[in-house]
């Protein structure tokens, strides 16, 4: 083993500690933290998502769900640290599980418990306890209608992003989602980096399409969408006998809103058959395209990883403040070497399995969309996709004239 | 209509807030790009002024007025773009806010629904499949395009190097040179006899070559910049010096050859100045040169370690030197270990420092007071020895481990002057303390000739079977190097302060007044054979360079002497 | 039951499968949620002025007295090249002037960080270190803090010198250096 350089300026005692007449040494005026924030938040997140609850499932007001959102904004996005938010943890909880390593229990339980409640009563933290949700909620001008088809293939994304950033996780590439996140530097009041450019392009796209971040980029919102399909609590736009209006269906600006399933001829039957094998059949073609493209993606990921970065410098001769640093150390280039290739093999391999679950998932999804739902002769509520923001209960006809009885 | 007028007042507050929210944004997000540069620049150029020679007062209020605008922009902009950041938060609340309340006050207008009711399933289905058949078309596109655009990203970025796949070694060449072999110290000093490594020359017998004759002729003369009481030492064409003056301390590099300065390496600034005598001087210590490292020790307790090339490869502080006078032995370089003889008035230490690393490897601490003597390596049954005078001890070490090999408690005094030894004795004399000789092997003392005036601060020299003291008067006696008696003593002009060397059986030796000797020990005088005046003050040892001398004077001067044709 | 409920309970029990992770690995230390600098592995490459996300950073320099030498001639808060000891802008190393230096006793000064004024440069840390005991270091102060997820200054640490530490020992203090006889 070749024997580094000394650190040259390690801490050493050149000069003893003076013995003084009539002195004090002054403590260390150092803060602790009076109590690990991330419980408090995590308690706050409780009785926001049960007052979520509340309004959507007993009050059924689009008013209380708004005033959720505001208090979400207000609370989560600017009065808290808007870190860490659920939306982020899936991160931590990845990396953690996959190193073993010790998971704070305020970030799991910041993780789990929205998913926990999507289980029972769908996507309440979305509505307002996510401050990502409630910014675009509120700052939503006129809707663009997004053809189903579109927003069906768009939210794909989403479930490419979650992947893509688990393996960064895994590996030690970082937390991609909370560098890129594009409301972070509005909440954390930070508009010099090149990432608040990000977030005008999204505040911008949000005043005319509904929640663009949470349909098709939010890889958290994946899970809850998973999780809610299973929703104990079902969303209906009214309680009272639907008289197909149909004028709810433009009141979802989020395609949330089903029409209702006809039965269906025996050609339409035929031809659902065709659409199914067809799609069937480009299954193996899919897993292979999104196991290549994991694949090819690999290089480019592993690249963003310290080690690997490191060892390129140190290889093409460049004297960067890293390489320097990393002089100093004990570590020698052959481990470092070691530990590189380890990783960039580790990222190939989960890349590419990652590649080949997305075009599982993506095929899984389309069959789903291309399959004929129950038949059904009213408007539903798809529970995965409501972002529980109310809008439909104040378009049914049905709803206003019981609250203008109350009244 | 009373409800329009609210939706009206609503939309052009929203209208308001966004202007608001767009302007202040573009106007801070300007700012914070505008100030970047400016306060960037302000931080290069006084980082830069700050380097320069202070002194000049001109200057340095150039530096002070720079650094108070420097300091106030960067906190009023800083605070600016605080306030305007918190303005721009607030006015973000707001805005959401107001679309929250035009959406709380009013309920979604009812609109006709357009179209024949629900869309056809079979349309959408259809479209669901030209879909999918895109997403995995584009897929595909992508990975060709990568496979097409990114030809060199096919291969792993990291890969085993040559040298790990066991083929060549390009890996050694990027690394850093540190030898891990040992040096081997009989070579070493074998390798250093015909050049000038370190004080009054190598260890073994100089072999260097002599001057043709000594009607010597001014070859090249460099100024110094800093003084120093050090002597030059050379590696090949390489002369090394170091000097300093309380503030700076460096080491210098000549040209053997054209005298031209080659570099000049700083030393870290040292946080406390110790005391020293203008006699002394911050840089006494000559420094030590192997084939590849510089070794420079400085008043300030300061090790340094350089390359040939000027490079910083360690360096190390040593405890306070708090010594009367200021610190003057010079380290002593033997094998793999560098000896620094750390006689404090306190705390008397020997320290042998790695050469790579500059780490200690080990220290023996020993009793006395503080002397200026330097230690002298020799070598017996093959392993390295060190012979220091203190100031109450004779003493010789192991270089292994700093074990103490023998001591003899026969110095007193203030020591100054440094031991010289060949074939298993060591010899030494100062002034009050001893002249005599002693058996390397166990420190017997061979003999102690207590008559004679013995020197005190130009160390004697061994030529032949005499021992010769040069003294600070002018007076050279020699003795019999086997029994110590006295054979001539012989009074010339003034006085010497550098240490006489022997050079193939001949002493070199400057006095004060610059007069170069070259002296031949003969029965009962000694000869004479060459003289050459200076007329400059020198307390330096010359150096010897391919028959050229090369001397530094006290006028801060480095001198190379050649010979007449 | 029906076979929803089954499928509901399933996922249950894949969500309280972290749960038991978390229980199981209960014993081990040393990791945390919140970011620091480990002193000993930073090379004070400045950018931590720069490279966070508040206006000013939530990195300051903090004195850790226990290890100070009160060095007459402070190497922290002298420059290099300083051609006097005095106050005077040129001779200064700090930037933003915010080392305050008292009296203590002859020959000793204490040190303290105006962490009003300090920008989290880290210039007075290689100073320290370059000549003294190094008792100045930088640390990220929890009360400015924003903690996000991914620090931005962690990404761009050329030493890798930040970690996560656990909120009841938020900060990574120097080792008292070993005193040399």
């Amino acid at each position: 083993m070749i024997p580094r350089l000394p650190l040259l300026f390690a801490a050493q005692a050149r000069f003893p500690a003076p013995e003084f007449e009539s002195y004090t040494l002054p403590k260390m005026s150092l803060e602790e933290l009076a109590s690990d924030s991330v419980l408090w938040r995590v308690l706050l997140l409780a009785v926001f998502l049960a007052a979520g609850t509340w309004f959507f499932y007993r009050l059924r007001s689009r008013k209380a769900l708004l005033a959720y959102s505001v208090a979400g904004l207000a609370v989560f996005g600017f009065l808290f640290a808007s870190c860490p938010c659920p939306v982020g943890m899936f991160q931590n909880v990845a990396e953690g599980l996959a190193n073993g390593s010790y998971i704070q229990p305020g970030v799991l339980l910041l993780f789990a418990l929205p998913l926990a409640v999507a289980l029972f009563a769908g996507r309440v933290f979305c509505g307002g306890a996510c401050p990502l949700g409630a910014i675009q909620e509120l700052l939503h001008w006129k809707s663009v209608f997004i053809p189903r088809p579109l927003d069906r293939i768009l939210r794909l994304i989403s479930v490419l992003l979650l992947l893509i950033f688990s393996v960064c996780a895994i590996y030690g590439i970082g937390f991609p989602l909370c560098y890129l996140e594009p409301y972070l530097p509005i909440f954390l009041l930070d508009f010099a980096t090149p990432f608040a450019i990000l977030s005008a392009v999204f505040l911008a796209a949000g005043l005319f399409i509904s929640r663009p971040f949470c349909r098709y980029v939010c890889p958290y919102g994946v899970l809850l969408r998973f999780f809610s399909y299973f929703s104990l609590l079902k969303p209906q736009i009214t309680s009272h006998e639907c008289v197909n209006c149909r004028l709810c269906e433009q009141g979802c600006p989020n395609g949330a809103i089903l029409p209702p399933e006809g039965t269906g001829s025996t050609s339409e039957h035929r031809s659902g058959f065709r659409r199914i094998s067809m799609l069937t059949a480009l299954i193996p073609f899919a897993l292979f395209a999104g196991g290549l493209f994991g694949y090819f993606c690999a290089p480019v990921l592993s690249s963003f990883h310290r080690d690997v970065r490191l060892v390129r410098e140190l290889d093409a001769g460049i004297k960067s403040e890293a390489v320097e640093a990393f002089e100093s150390t004990t570590t020698t280039r052959e481990e470092l070497r070691v530990r590189a290739i380890k990783l960039q093999n580790g990222v190939l391999l989960a890349s590419t399995a990652a590649g080949v679950l997305f075009g599982a998932v993506m095929m899984a999804e389309l069959i789903a969309e291309a399959r004929r739902r129950k038949e059904e002769e009213v408007y539903t509520i798809d529970p995965s996709l409501c972002f529980c923001c109310g809008r439909c209960y104040a378009a049914c006809p049905l709803e206003r004239k019981e609250k203008h009885h109350e009244k | 209509m009373k409800n329009d007028e609210i939706r009206r007042t609503l939309r052009f507050l929203q209208w308001t807030a966004l202007t608001f929210i767009l302007t202040l944004g573009l106007l801070l997000a300007y700012d914070m790009y505008r100030s970047r540069a400016p306060i960037k620049q302000a931080q290069d150029q006084l980082a830069e002024l700050k380097q320069q020679d202070l002194a000049d007062a001109k200057l340095s209020q150039t530096v002070r007025d720079l650094d108070y605008l420097y300091r106030s922009a960067y906190f009023q902009t800083k605070d600016k773009q605080r306030r305007g950041v918190l303005l721009l938060g607030i006015a973000f609340f707001v805005l959401c806010g107001l679309f929250g309340a035009e959406m709380f006050v009013f309920a979604p207008k009812l609109k006709v629904p357009r179209g024949t009711g629900a869309v056809p399933e079979k349309e959408r289905r259809q479209l669901l499949v030209f879909a999918s058949c895109g997403i995995v078309v584009l897929v595909v596109a992508l990975s060709v395009l990568r496979i097409v655009l990114v030809p060199a990203e096919k291969k792993p970025a990291v890969q085993l190097t040559d040298a790990q796949n066991g083929t060549s070694g390009e890996e050694s060449e990027s690394q850093p040179a540190i030898p891990t072999e040992k040096i081997d110290l009989l070579a070493a000093l074998e390798a250093e006899k015909s050049q000038w490594p370190q004080f009054r020359g190598s260890i073994l017998p100089n072999t260097n070559a002599l001057p043709a004759n000594w009607d010597f002729q001014e070859k090249w003369n460099s100024p110094v910049e800093l003084p120093g009481n050090s002597s030059p030492v050379i590696w090949d064409d390489l002369v090394f010096l170091s000097g300093g003056d309380g503030t700076n301390h460096a080491v210098f590099c000549y040209d053997a050859n054209s005298g031209e300065l080659k570099w000049k390496t700083d030393a870290p600034p040292a946080a406390k100045m110790p005391e020293v005598t203008e006699d002394t001087g911050y840089a006494s210590p000559t420094v030590c040169v192997d084939s590849k490292r510089v070794y420079a020790v400085f008043a300030t307790g300061e090790v340094l370690c350089l390359g040939h090339d000027g490079k910083t490869l360690w360096h190390k502080q040593l405890p306070d030197p708090v010594i009367m006078y200021g610190y003057a032995s010079s380290p002593l370089l033997l094998g793999d270990k560098l000896i620094v003889q750390y006689d404090l008035d306190e705390k008397q230490t020997v320290f042998a420092l790695n050469v790579f690393t500059g780490e200690t490897v080990w220290k023996t601490e020993r009793e006395g007071a503080a002397s200026w003597s330097s230690p002298r390596g020799f070598v017996a049954d093959g392993k390295g020895m060190i012979f220091t005078a203190g100031n109450m001890l004779a003493e010789a070490f192991s270089l292994d481990d700093g074990k103490v090999l023998w001591s003899q408690e026969c110095m007193g005094g203030e020591v100054a002057t440094s031991a010289t030894s060949n074939d298993g004795v060591i010899y030494f004399s100062n002034t009050g303390a001893f002249t005599g000789a002693f058996r390397a092997a166990d420190g017997e003392i061979l003999y102690n000739n207590e008559d004679v005036p013995a020197p005190d601060v130009a160390s004697p020299v061994l030529c032949g079977d005499q021992f010769l003291l040069f003294g600070s008067g002018g007076t050279i006696i020699a003795i019999d190097a086997k029994d110590g008696h006295e054979l001539y003593e012989e009074d010339l002009d003034n006085g010497f302060y550098a240490s006489p060397v022997a050079v193939g059986g001949k002493i070199v030796a400057v006095n004060l007044d610059g007069d170069l000797y070259a002296f031949a020990p003969g029965e009962d005088k000694i000869e004479t054979e060459g003289k050459y005046s200076l007329g400059k003050r020198v307390v330096c040892v010359p150096a010897f360079h391919r028959g050229n001398l090369i001397l530094r004077t006290s006028e801060n001067e480095l001198i190379c002497l050649e010979s007449k044709p | 039951m029906t076979r929803r409920d089954l499928l509901r309970l399933g996922f249950l029990a894949v969500i309280t499968a972290p749960f038991a992770a978390l229980f199981r690995k209960r014993g081990e230390t040393g990791t945390g949620y919140f970011w620091q600098i480990d002193p000993d592995k930073c090379v004070q490459c400045g950018k931590c002025e720069t490279e966070c996300i508040l206006p000013q950073s939530a990195v300051k320099c903090v004195h850790q007295y226990a290890s100070c030498g009160y060095c007459l001639f402070c190497s922290g808060y002298y420059q290099d090249k300083r051609i006097e000891f005095n106050t005077a802008g040129e001779n200064m190393r700090c930037p933003t002037d915010a080392i305050i230096r008292t009296y203590v006793e002859d020959p000793y000064f204490e040190y303290k960080i105006d962490e009003e004024r300090c920008i989290g440069c880290g210039k007075c840390v290689k100073g320290c270190l370059s000549f003294g005991n190094g008792s100045l270091f930088l640390q990220v102060r929890r009360d400015l803090c924003k903690n996000c997820n991914e620090c931005r200054i962690a990404k761009a640490c050329p030493a890798d010198a930040f970690v996560r530490v656990p909120a009841d020992h938020p900060y990574i203090y120097r080792k008292p250096p070993e005193v040399k006889s």
